[in-house]
């Protein structure tokens, strides 16, 4: 009796939906998995090579180069685009006049692309900054921040934090919104500071929204592509690259397709095991109600 | 309120002006690069090399009838429009119904579906790329536009599931059990009861997906052709090989902004009511 | 253009014209239905609307086929664009390329004995010769070198003729400096450098063909010593001469090439390392038509080889595929290229000036009756004809190659490394890789 009564919910409710998740995604994403084991070259395979382009793809310098920049952007990112859109979320919830205004304001980098952004970027770096910084005679933008290594990667991290926080900011202020004011009420008739309630009530009653923050800017970080592309293009000297645009680079313009794939496994395997680890951590930590 | 101490208001009053002026600050900072992009669209490509900060000399719609024509703009809006708003549907439509499905039937079935679904949100695209091509090669000539909307309705479906299932799983369950008390069937009671309760989550579900889906770039680039081309592609044009039409291209990026800017402060306010009926007093 | 000359035009014209409807490919109105033929993109974004235009004009000027563009995106590459059409089993039929041209070449068709191949000098078709297979036809010729303006030079008093020796080349930068403008642009754009710049020592390390070859064999053996080669630090001392005299500080983003064609065009500078393939960018700026271009000395010694030739070389071959498109198509393919190539029509749209419309290409054809007329065209065509060309070994490079000798002479340019470091990066960059300028397949 409840297993048909499950069944019959699963006809109705999850057969078409997974089904299409299905052959979408699993399909597809088995088949790459399959292809690491052969001798692909991107049009087609001759034989089964076992671990070869594992090896291969771990004995490559760069490729540990790129992981080490990769984490560091990661950690950045997340940290800064969830301290600026909490931050952002609790400006728009202050009972300002112009609240309204200010949050279309910060939502609106996230209207568009990232390639469009990462091209509006890489303007004014090299263009619009240097030319106030001379105006100025401000010594810190005169050179465009995308020659170098270590200001190229604040210049991702900016454009980055810029574009994502206003969608975090949204997530935020659904959190916040959804606390109960008696909840607040409460608090502030036993007397607790400001920053006492927003630690001690306010952040753990919108754990959720934590977790779904910290897993789409954990996720973004490891698959940003569009704004490397278009801001710093990998560059100076393909020191810029992350995870995501070594393995375009690896697979379409030095033609390893064996070893581009791998990596793409070997990516899916990190970002799997830090999302689980993110998601079960921050799951903990909510109240259940 | 009323209980506020003069002192206490004062108080308050102080850090809201504080508030307001950073807010302020931060707001310019985040438009800024637009105002950059409006101001250089209607400067000629030299214009904009000389100096980038300058108002333009001569102010001129050339960059505009330059790129409404080579992004063959109308068409391209159209195009767009109508594989967000489709996928957007479909993706509020299959979520929200198996989010409910995975929230309130707790075996270990869903609960290994949903693990499932959550770790396949870090695939990353470029691992499935190629083979997702020949798989689905046939499809994609037969319609690319459908073959592109059933692509989004697969991709989507876990980040949107996620958020709908978070939501759901905070409506009590009483609510369902007394339905089914009462009669209702498991059809009746989602329809009737939990997804018009899912309206805020919604509109974020269709925000989040439709801004995706509207700007994403190397899905449409290997499905689309030329003549179902979304806007986005089509404000690539002007990045050539060498040179870049500048004037063009900062023209093209205001055109294609303009309707999805449209769109989001016509949703806000959806949005808004969608929350606060919720939860502000 | 006189009665004379119109007339031989004409009469040259209409005598394409029959030998092109004799071609069998061509056989105009005996054909019932129409054949599609796709290519993936076009030649390149800059002239796309001309190219598209030539489409347009081919596809109402006969009845057999109809080619059709198909969208490819330029911010990706070659190999990811056409991998999932191939995947797909909808490989485009005609595909244009260049460094890629080893990894398609058993999947496309030999274009040897065809009437387009004959009319290409042999020294063109090399770049895509792979194991003794015709795997592509050119496009059209570009040059690269020192791109002057010549208002600039004539206030400085510089005669860009009289250069031949990187002394030479100093004195003219110094008399342009004194004269109030900048000397030189040196673009710090990893392809410029990766490709171009680098191909002027691998040109000027052997006098053949087959010794340039065997300089690429040495690094790919890690044979070759570059800190001990004179012609390296022949190609490090002009290097260091046009760092010198940079007149910006190097930018290593894609903004470079229009901040150079910026700073020419309002003769901010003098020079700019850079081809040919900026002329009608330059010209359409605005600020004047009257750009031309020299070699770049790499010795001081005005007679040695290279210093008076220019390097010329194809961007680019159409290629044919061979394994998934029907007869009909691939004659269709070959029908198109061989129109745009050797009809008046076709040359039109070719070598036709910017304004009306054409691509303004240098031809790498014989018997083109259409000839570009603009200032630097003009001049390489004169390169040309003298037989005082350089080759490009850019395109034999590796794939992703000129990526990482890009990374190094950006590196070098800005000062990160020093010349030792900067060939001891590319001797590593080079070696062991797959010697695919000999036909060897990866």
């Amino acid at each position: 009796m409840r297993f048909t009564k499950n069944l019959k919910k699963f006809v109705w409710f999850g057969a078409l939906p997974l089904a299409i998740f299905f052959v979408v995604l699993v399909v597809p994403f088995s088949q790459g998995i399959f292809l690491t084991f052969t001798d692909w070259n991107g049009f087609d395979y001759g034989k089964f090579v076992g671990f070869d382009n594992y090896v291969k793809s771990f004995q490559d310098d760069t490729f540990w180069s790129t992981l080490a920049f990769t984490g560091t952007f990661v950690v950045v990112s997340l940290v800064l685009i969830n301290v600026v859109a909490f931050a952002l979320a609790l400006i728009v919830t202050t009972k300002l006049r112009s609240a309204n205004i200010f949050r279309t304001f910060f939502f609106i980098p996230n209207l568009i692309g990232g390639v469009v952004l990462g091209v509006i970027w890489q303007f004014i770096f090299n263009s619009a900054l240097p030319s106030i910084s001379y105006m100025y005679e401000w010594p810190i933008f005169q050179d465009s921040w995308l020659n170098e290594t270590d200001t190229a990667f604040w210049a991702l991290i900016i454009v980055t934090v810029w574009q994502q926080s206003g969608y975090m900011m949204i997530i935020y202020i659904t959190g916040l919104i959804s606390i109960e004011p008696d909840v607040l009420e409460a608090a502030r008739i036993d007397g607790a500071s400001a920053l006492r309630t927003m630690f001690s009530v306010k952040i753990p009653l919108m754990a959720q929204a934590f977790t779904i923050s910290l897993f789409l800017t954990l996720r973004g970080g490891f698959m940003a592509y569009d704004v490397n592309l278009a801001l710093t293009g990998g560059g100076p000297y393909r020191s810029t690259e992350l995870i995501s645009m070594h393995i375009f680079q690896d697979a379409f313009r030095l033609g390893n397709f064996d070893t581009g794939q791998s990596k793409a496994v070997i990516m899916f395997i990190l970002v799997a095991v830090a999302a689980m680890v993110q998601v079960s951590v921050s799951k903990r930590m909510e109240v259940q109600r | 309120m009323a209980k506020m101490t003069f002192k206490a208001k004062a108080r308050t009053s102080a850090v809201r002006s504080i508030v307001w002026v950073v807010g302020l600050i931060v707001s310019i900072a985040y438009v800024m690069p637009f105002v950059l992009v409006l101001i250089n669209s209607f400067k000629p490509k030299m214009e904009i090399l000389d100096n980038p900060l300058a108002l333009p000399v001569e102010f001129t719609w050339d960059n505009f009838n330059q790129a409404l024509q080579k992004m063959e703009f109308f068409r391209s809006l159209t195009n767009s429009i109508l594989i967000t708003t489709l996928s957007v549907g479909s993706l509020i439509l299959i979520s929200s119904m198996l989010a409910f499905y995975l929230s309130r039937t707790k075996n270990k079935f869903t609960k290994v579906t949903f693990l499932i679904l959550v770790s396949s949100m870090i695939v990353p695209f470029q691992a499935l790329m190629i083979p997702f091509m020949s798989i689905f090669a046939p499809f994609v000539s037969l319609n690319n536009q459908a073959a592109l909307i059933f692509f989004y309705m697969g991709f989507g479906v876990a980040l949107s599931t996620f958020l709908y299932h978070g939501f759901i799983s905070n409506i009590p369950t009483e609510l369902d059990e007394a339905a089914a008390l009462d009669g209702a069937s498991d059809f009746t009671i989602f329809w009737k009861i939990i997804f018009p309760m899912l309206k805020p989550v919604t509109a974020t579900v269709a925000i989040i997906n439709a801004l995706w889906i509207w700007n994403d770039y190397l899905l449409p680039v290997l499905v689309l052709t030329p003549e179902t081309q979304t806007l986005p592609l089509s404000t690539y044009l002007f990045y050539g090989t060498y040179a870049t039409e500048y004037g063009q291209a900062m023209a093209g990026l205001v055109l294609a902004i303009i309707p999805i800017v449209v769109f989001y402060l016509a949703l806000q306010r959806q949005f808004i009511s969608g929350i606060s009926s919720g939860a502000v007093k | 253009m006189n009665k004379a000359t119109k007339f031989a035009a004409v009469a040259l014209a209409s005598l394409l014209a029959i030998s092109a409807i004799n071609a069998p490919a061509a056989n105009a109105a005996s054909c019932a239905s129409k054949t599609k033929v796709t290519m993936l993109g076009t030649i390149k974004t800059e002239i796309k609307d001309q190219f598209l235009l030539a489409v347009k004009d081919y596809n109402s000027s006969q009845s057999c086929y109809t080619v059709e563009s198909i969208a490819a995106d330029s911010k990706l590459t070659f190999l990811q664009n056409v991998t999932p059409m191939y995947a797909a089993k909808k490989a485009p039929n005609i595909m244009y390329t260049l460094q890629e041209i080893p990894d398609m070449a058993d999947k496309v068709m030999d274009w040897k004995g065809t009437k387009l191949a004959g009319l290409v000098p042999a020294s063109l078709l090399e770049g895509a010769k792979i194991a003794g297979k015709q795997v592509g036809v050119p496009s059209t010729v570009e040059a690269y070198g020192l791109l002057y303006n010549r208002v600039v030079l004539d206030k400085a008093g510089v005669d860009p003729k009289k250069i031949a020796t990187r002394a030479q080349l100093e004195a003219a930068f110094k008399k342009i400096k004194a004269s109030g403008s900048g000397a030189i642009h040196f673009s710090a754009l990893w392809w410029s450098l990766g490709a171009h710049l680098h191909n002027l020592y691998f040109t000027n390390a052997g006098k053949t063909h087959e010794a340039r070859l065997s300089v690429l064999d040495q690094m790919a053996d890690g044979k070759k010593d570059l800190s001990k080669d004179p012609v390296w630090k022949n190609y490090i001392a002009t290097y260091d001469l046009m760092k010198k005299y940079n007149n910006r500080k190097p930018n290593l983003t894609d903004t470079e090439y229009d901040r150079g064609l910026a700073d020419l065009a309002t003769g901010k500078v003098g020079f700019w390392f850079m081809g040919n393939w900026a002329e009608p960018n330059l010209i359409t700026s605005g600020y004047g038509t009257k750009y031309g271009i020299i070699p770049l000395p790499i010795s001081n010694d005005a007679k040695a080889y290279g210093n008076d030739s220019i390097s010329v070389g194809v961007p680019g071959y159409f290629m044919v595929d061979n394994q998934q498109s029907t007869a009909e198509e691939r004659a269709g393919a070959v029908d198109f290229l061989t129109w745009l190539y050797t009809t008046p029509a076709g040359q039109q749209h070719v070598a036709g000036p910017i304004e009306k419309q054409g691509m303004n290409f240098i031809p790498a054809y014989k018997g083109f009756t259409v000839k570009p007329t603009t200032y630097m065209a003009k001049e390489i065509a004169a390169y040309v004809d003298a037989g005082k060309t350089l080759e490009w070994i850019n395109s034999y490079y590796p794939a992703g190659g000129q990526e990482l000798y890009g990374a190094s002479s950006q590196k070098y340019m800005t000062g990160k490394i020093n010349a030792a470091q900067y060939a001891a990066e590319l001797q590593k960059a080079w070696k062991g890789k797959t010697k695919t300028w000999r036909g060897v397949s990866k």
